[in-house]
């Protein structure tokens, strides 16, 4: 397709405005132009992205934050289930064959995992301007791959992080004023027992 | 949460790919209230807007294995994924899709599919043009923002605009091509 063309398309696409046919035609394009405007494309769809700037910022209420999070934290076994289900396929056979380490479930458990995380760690390595800048996060590699391995742990971990981080000063205050309850409790009691032993005393007088 | 403050949009991304939930966090507290206006805009109804907006990060937070962590454009990937949410939830309140919303349809209509060769743009970057933009966007006949307007933020198509505006749908094609491409030049000019 000529150039001029696919623009004149990419101009429609980003606008979410193209018809049938010639999205179509862009598709095609798209798979089999070496020339494609690929470029082009992408500075397009930077522009479209730009147009929300000019509209005056509007705020949701701050309560929404909490629904996200209980959103996510609802999604927990979705999330484990998804990281299990890219496991099993990549489970090596290699690990049948030796029954001791069928034995040893903790172990092999470990191993299968390790393919899954490569896998998910690979688009983020190949990436030059991230290993640039952040050198430190991709030598972490096997910090990262911990924090996948151990997913349970990691899930149950961010929501304790999210209740500690919300709630952590609110469960402190309750904490204090419970213990403050009962020591004022045991002081009232220790008056009551007090009295009805004065009042008994009083009374054999 | 104060370490990954100063983080970029890109490495808070690279973040939430380890499931780090304090990084998604800055990210919300960054993105939400672009992404909310932009929202708002397309579905006004507050309680409906808000909802979408949970979704979109619940989106991030499942499908970040679809972001392209090579060009790193987490603005205009998160922009263009709240506004597609935002979209379809409202062609679905007024029955213009009745598709189930699978993993698939997702997949191939709510995230984004960005060029290879996209430049990374973050959010601050894009917030420093504001005033280039909104000049830019002023630069513009009435026509051409009306038709920008109908298109990217009330999501209709060629045919859809050409029957609001009694116009053949050729020349909403070429209102559409003007109007963005006039808006390109303006912001290269600028830029």
């Amino acid at each position: 397709m000529e150039k001029k063309k696919a623009i004149d398309l990419i101009k429609l696409e980003v606008l979410d405005c193209l018809n049938i046919a010639d999205a179509e035609t862009l598709h095609l394009s798209k798979e089999v132009d070496s020339d494609f405007p690929w470029k082009e494309l992408g500075e397009y769809q930077n522009l479209a992205a730009f147009l929300s700037v000019a509209l005056p910022l509007e705020f949701p209420v701050s309560e929404l934050k909490d629904k996200v999070a209980l959103k996510l934290y609802n999604m927990r076994d979705e999330i484990k289930a998804k990281l299990d289900a890219k496991r099993k396929p990549e489970e090596p056979p290699v690990l049948i064959e030796d029954e001791k380490e069928i034995i040893d479930e903790e172990f092999i458990v470990e191993e299968t995992y390790v393919p899954v995380i490569e896998e998910e760690i690979s688009p983020l390595s190949v990436s030059g301007r991230i290993e640039q800048k952040r050198t430190e996060e991709i030598s972490a590699k096997s910090d990262l791959r911990s924090k996948v391995t151990f997913d349970k742990e990691l899930v149950e971990k961010t929501v304790k992080e999210y209740f500690k981080s919300h709630f952590e000063p609110e469960l402190k205050s309750i904490r204090n004023s419970m213990k403050r309850n009962f020591v004022i409790s045991l002081v009232l009691f220790a008056i009551s027992l007090i009295l009805i032993v004065i009042l008994f005393v009083m009374g054999l007088t | 949460m104060s370490e990954v403050k100063s983080l970029t949009d890109a490495e808070i991304m690279l973040k939430i790919a380890g499931y780090d939930s304090k990084a998604l966090e800055q990210l919300y507290d960054r993105y939400t209230p672009l992404l909310y206006t932009l929202i708002k805009k397309i579905i006004p109804e507050k309680e409906t807007a808000e909802e979408v907006l949970s979704e979109v990060f619940v989106i991030i937070w499942r499908q970040i294995d679809h972001f392209d962590f090579s060009s790193s454009n987490v603005y205009t990937w998160m922009v263009t994924l709240a506004r597609n949410k935002a979209i379809d939830a409202k062609n679905r309140t007024i029955g213009k899709v009745t598709e189930e919303y699978t993993d698939d349809y997702e997949n191939e209509k709510i995230l984004p599919k960005l060029s290879p060769e996209i430049e990374s743009v973050e959010l601050e970057e894009v917030l420093g043009m504001k005033e280039k933009i909104e000049g830019a966007m002023k630069s513009l006949t009435d026509a051409q923002k009306y038709v920008i307007e109908l298109s990217y933020f009330e999501g209709l198509d060629e045919s859809g605009i050409a029957e609001k505006l009694k116009i053949p749908s050729s020349t909403v094609k070429s209102k559409l091509q003007v109007a963005i491409g006039n808006l390109m030049k303006k912001i290269s000019k600028t830029n």
